[in-house]
């Protein structure tokens, strides 16, 4: 609050400079060591009195405070009246009189009330103020509140105006530029896309390297120079760096003034002005969920009027005073008075990261960005080339980016990334530690659990129970111990952590997993069209970031973060997102895409299934994820589709007969005219009515199929089928091309005999699975079911066509082992999202039976 | 359900025993005929049906071989000799190939039909497969058939008590009067069913086997009343 006030001082008297400069001739410095505060409705307004005062050599105060002289005000209401009995209230006729007469008059003639008089003045206009007093302390006895809050009935207009000035930019979603405002103002946006920035910005050096290090060369003259022979160097040396207090360090370059005292960065500048209180918010309750949910002492004490934005980053001065990173900066203002903010500077964040990667990028390009002030180093070429030890190597590139950027950074060494890591957090501020090999036993047993990587809160509160505070603690629990009690990847983890050991390997180029954007502050909707809108505008978002990157994805993922049912329709924080429940769902799409449109499309649809109130949204974000290149077609269809191929082969000889007996029998039908036979529906039949149903559910994947089946239905199986599966898709392209030139004669000659046969194996082509074995389809679907997180609608599709075209050609007890197993798979798998695939599955199937036999086939269809 | 005809005859249970065996000769003849192949065939599965199926005390069944493997036989002279009879007139219309489905209908006290075991005769070969000239392949289908009939009662839920069953014919409207007009089957006459006797409430299919002998194309499932 105190940073705010002194904020908006300093405005003032900026403004006064520009307005002086200006303006001179009409200026004077009659209201000097006048400071008034405007209170309420005046007739000059609040701007206008401001201006005057501005241009007489007075002070305007935004906020009322000790420094304040006179209170200006045309009415108060009785309440108010008490608390200000010591103020001088003066209406705003003197300042005007005083401007017309060009000297300061005395106030006392123009006071608003006198301590007799005031009932009189203001009689109509304090009694229906009463009323609403009335009401305000009414909610204020429900909702257990301190009389603080009487000040939300001063909301009279003029402070609504004024609200409405303070948070201009602060929007809320159904703005139609809301986005790119987000988008250039999310803190967490703009950390987050750096870390992936810099994966990347190391992936295309590590391209563009033409494998000289020019900092090496500098490096070796400098070890010369120290001249000291020790040769440290082990097998495998892993640096860790990170930048000390990143954002206030950037923050300071251009602030030297504040250097040495505690330094916040965050959004906000101060406390909520009282008088900004909005309706409708339960601080209590957010507090509360706060609490349950981390137990942590940062959100102890926060009134009402704290600020609720979140510290970025803060100076080690501050850290001093007991401040954390992620505190709400009222907490923090509590813990340290004179706490100084500073807001974010992205643009520096940049340019500094740049630096940072720029200046390691001359040493090493072994580097595994973590984020955009840190990051893996494996030094143990540039120690072998440059014969330096890592503590020199440490200095010496400490010093140099010290001097490129001007902020401190810190190093740490070790053998593996725990270490390294280890030894940063050891080496901060501005330090750096070397953990040698011989040390590390020692060493682990002071670091406390919450130090380990991947050690939660909650993991944290678990082994505190079990008595774990330190490694030490923890090396006496057995890895079995480990591993029964959190799992066999943490347990095992966990124990090898405790001692120091980590054989996680540094990567150094980076693969995108997914494309996101996601929003969830300021999303408040009063419509559905609202809702349609946004998310329309965000799938173009996660579209241009596809583009950018030149991916497209095939899952969509829509995160919808939801009001909690009994969380407050108005959250403490302005416009963010309270207390939610998160909705996530997904969808699978046949091929991959990347445009607007699509995504859009499929987005709107899952919201649709999941029907929640747009007034009820409070963070809405797209996921895309299953990415590839634009070359690259399904694998796992392609898997299908070779083993269809395959098994067309084996079956070849064998379907011949079928046939004739089958239009045989078709034959009989006809010849006995019986009723029975001809409403039965004969196999061909009931092929060809699927047949059109397939070729408009199957897409791109399966044509290609027919075209890889037609070059190709021999030759295959001359090759490992598993060999060719696993192969990236153009080398496999590659082997069916050769092969297929290889014996192209043969190919022609089957054709034509196929074609002689019957007209239906076209049909039969179109399909998968067709001329596979019982067998082969279980274990295919054994295979698909443990092998995928979800099920795609195309495979899903598949299986059902699949098992309608067996019922249609009276297959039962094919189909009875098939279903059965999927059963079995689907039961093992627990997974919601497959049993509802199996039972639209089974609808399909049962629909079929009915039509085919006139009843369902008995099955399970319960999982519980 | 297509509009057919169907034949039935009614067997009551009675409730003397009469300790009698009554051996089924059969007679291989030098002409076998795929009609006779199935016959066979379907007395064993009627036997079987009836033995898995609990709705007669197991001590009237004694245990035989056929097609290698151990298979059930009513030694109860009336059951055998109703199934007998049932079995002449099938083989009659076989040979005209004018049966369609043979099924097994068990009725409730109510007699309201809760299960069927359906013989769908999908296909019928008169000539001998030259490629199976032992009857080798077909043999080891009828015997498959056999080992999962005796599997296919822990699929379905027990019978009520006082079950009866009746054999019915699924065949063409112009045998009903032929039936009728035939002096054979005097002594055994079939009567046309209302579809309340045949039609099984709200039926779920658990299939049992198709069989490909190479004579004919057979399929056998049962289908079980929601409401039994």
């Amino acid at each position: 609050m105190a940073a705010k006030k002194a904020k908006l001082q300093e405005q003032f008297s900026e403004d006064v400079a520009k307005e002086g400069s200006s303006q001179s001739n009409a200026s004077s410095n009659i209201f000097h060591g006048v400071a008034i505060f405007v209170n309420g409705y005046t007739v000059p307004s609040a701007d206008s009195l401001k201006r005057m005062m501005m241009m007489h050599g007075g002070m305007y105060h935004h906020y009322q405070s000790d420094k304040t002289t006179h209170i200006i005000a045309s009415n108060l209401p009785n309440c108010k009246l008490k608390q200000l009995r010591t103020m001088k209230v003066v209406k705003p006729n003197w300042i005007v009189d005083s401007v017309q007469e060009h000297r300061l008059l005395d106030y006392r003639q123009y006071l608003l009330y006198t301590s007799r008089a005031q009932a009189r003045l203001n009689f109509g206009q304090s009694e229906v103020e009463s009323v609403t007093v009335v009401q305000g302390t009414k909610t204020v006895s429900e909702n257990n509140k301190s009389a603080s809050i009487i000040q939300t009935d001063m909301s009279t207009s003029d402070v609504a105006e004024e609200k409405q000035l303070s948070h201009a930019t602060a929007r809320n979603a159904t703005e139609p530029n809301f986005l790119s405002e987000f988008y250039s103002h999310s803190r967490l946006h703009h950390i987050s896309t750096m870390g992936a920035l810099f994966k990347q910005y190391v992936t295309q050096l590590r391209e563009e390297s033409d494998g000289r290090f020019p900092g090496q060369k500098r490096l070796r003259e400098f070890g010369t120079m120290n001249n000291n022979s020790q040769n440290l160097s082990s097998d495998r040396t892993i640096m860790h760096i990170d930048m000390d207090c990143f954002f206030v360090s950037v923050g300071l370059r251009d602030r030297p003034h504040l250097k040495g005292l505690p330094v916040a960065v965050t959004h906000a500048k101060g406390n909520i002005a009282p008088s900004h209180q909005r309706k409708g918010v339960d601080l209590a309750f957010e507090m509360n969920y706060y609490k349950q949910k981390s137990e942590i002492e940062t959100v102890s004490n926060v009134d009402e009027i704290d600020s609720l934005s979140e510290i970025a980053s803060c100076s080690y001065e501050a850290r001093k005073c007991g401040l954390k990173n992620g505190m709400f900066l009222g907490t923090a203002l509590k813990l340290c008075p004179n706490l100084k903010t500073i807001p974010y500077d992205f643009e520096g964040y940049k340019e500094v990261s740049y630096c940072l990667y720029n200046t390691v990028a001359a040493f090493t390009l072994d580097i595994e960005a973590v984020s955009c002030d840190e990051m893996f180093v494996d030094c143990k070429d540039v120690l072998r080339n440059t014969c330096t030890s890592p503590v020199q190597f440490a200095s010496f590139l400490r010093q140099e980016i010290k001097d490129k950027t001007g902020c401190s950074a810190s190093a740490g060494f070790g053998s593996n990334r725990l270490q390294a890591r280890l030894a940063t957090k050891k080496a901060k501020p501005d330090g750096q530690f070397y953990l040698e090999p011989s040390m590390v036993t020692n060493f682990m047993l002071d670091i406390v659990v919450e130090d380990l990587p991947g050690v939660g809160r909650n993991l944290t509160s678990l082994l505190h129970v079990m008595g774990a505070r330190t490694c030490s603690d923890l090396q006496r629990f057995s890895q079995a111990h480990l591993q029964q009690e959190f799992g066999v990847k943490t347990g095992n983890a966990l124990y090898m952590h405790c001692r120091g050991k980590d054989d996680r390997v540094l990567s150094f180029s980076h693969q995108r997993k997914s494309v996101s954007a996601e929003v969830n502050y300021g999303i408040r909707f009063t419509s559905q069209e609202e809702a349609t809108a946004f998310l329309k505008q965000l799938a173009g978002e996660v579209s241009s970031r596809l583009k950018k990157i030149k991916l497209k994805g095939r899952c969509i993922t829509l995160k919808l973060m939801v009001r909690a049912k009994e969380a407050p329709i108005e959250t403490a924080k302005f416009l963010g997102h309270g207390v939610c429940d998160h909705v996530t769902r997904s969808s699978t799409l046949t091929t991959a895409v990347a445009d607007q449109d699509t995504i859009a499309r499929e987005v709107l649809s899952i919201a649709k299934q999941l029907s929640v109130k747009p007034s009820d949204m409070r963070g809405v974000g797209i996921q895309v994820t299953r990415l590839e290149s634009d070359s690259m077609s399904s694998k796992f269809l392609d898997r299908f589709l070779l083993r269809a191929t395959r098994g067309t082969q084996q079956a070849n000889s064998s379907r011949a007969p079928k046939e004739e007996r089958n239009t045989q029998q078709t034959v009989r039908a006809s010849n006995v005219g019986s009723p029975v036979v001809q409403n039965r529906v004969s196999p061909q039949q009931a092929s060809s009515n699927i047949a059109p149903q397939q070729e408009v559910c199957t897409s791109k994947g399966e044509l290609t199929s027919r075209l890889q089946f037609e070059i190709s239905p021999y030759e295959v199986c001359d090759l490992d089928e598993e060999v060719l599966a696993a192969l990236p898709e153009d080398i496999r392209q590659e082997i069916l091309q050769t092969c297929q030139s290889s014996s192209n004669l043969q190919v022609q000659k089957d054709e034509v005999v196929t074609n002689m046969k019957s007209p239906v194996i076209e049909q039969v082509d179109m399909s998968l699975y067709n001329s596979m074995t019982v067998n082969q389809v279980r274990s295919l679907m054994k295979e698909w079911v443990s092998c995928e997180d979800t099920p795609q609608p195309c495979d899903v599709s598949m299986l059902a066509d699949y098992l309608e075209r067996q019922v249609a050609s009276r297959n039962i007890d094919d189909i009875i082992l098939v279903v059965r197993c999927l059963y079995r798979c689907v039961y093992k798998k627990k997974s919601g999202v497959w049993q509802e695939a199996y039972h639209n599955i089974m609808k399909k199937v049962q629909d079929m039976m009915l039509v085919v036999y006139g009843a369902k086939l008995k099955l399970q269809d319960t999982f519980t | 359900m297509p509009p057919s005809m169907q034949c039935e005859k009614r067997h009551e249970v009675c409730d003397v025993w009469i300790n009698y065996f009554l051996s089924i000769c059969l007679t291989v003849a030098l002409c076998v005929t795929a009609s006779d192949i199935l016959i066979e065939f379907l007395e064993v599965a009627i036997h079987n049906v009836l033995y898995v199926r609990n709705i007669y005390p197991t001590s009237i069944f004694v245990r035989r071989k056929k097609y290698g493997v151990p298979v059930q036989m009513s030694t109860h002279p009336y059951l055998n000799e109703y199934i007998t009879e049932c079995l002449k007139t099938i083989k009659d219309l076989l040979t005209k190939n004018e049966v369609r489905k043979v099924t097994v209908v068990f009725f409730d006290e109510a007699q309201i039909p809760v299960e069927r075991f359906i013989f769908d005769i999908l296909d019928l070969n008169r000539t001998l497969n030259q490629d199976d000239p032992y009857f080798i392949k077909g043999e080891e289908a009828l015997r498959g058939f056999c080992l999962k009939l005796a599997m296919t009662g822990s699929n379905l839920k027990p019978l009520p008590s006082k079950s009866t069953f009746r054999v019915q014919l699924h065949t063409i409207e112009a045998v009903s009067v032929s039936l009728a007009e035939e002096p054979r089957y005097q002594d055994f006459p079939w009567i046309e069913t209302v579809e309340q006797e045949t039609e099984v409430m709200n039926p779920s299919i658990v299939p049992i086997r198709t069989l490909d002998t190479g004579f004919h194309k057979l399929q056998v499932y049962v289908e079980e009343s929601g409401e039994k």
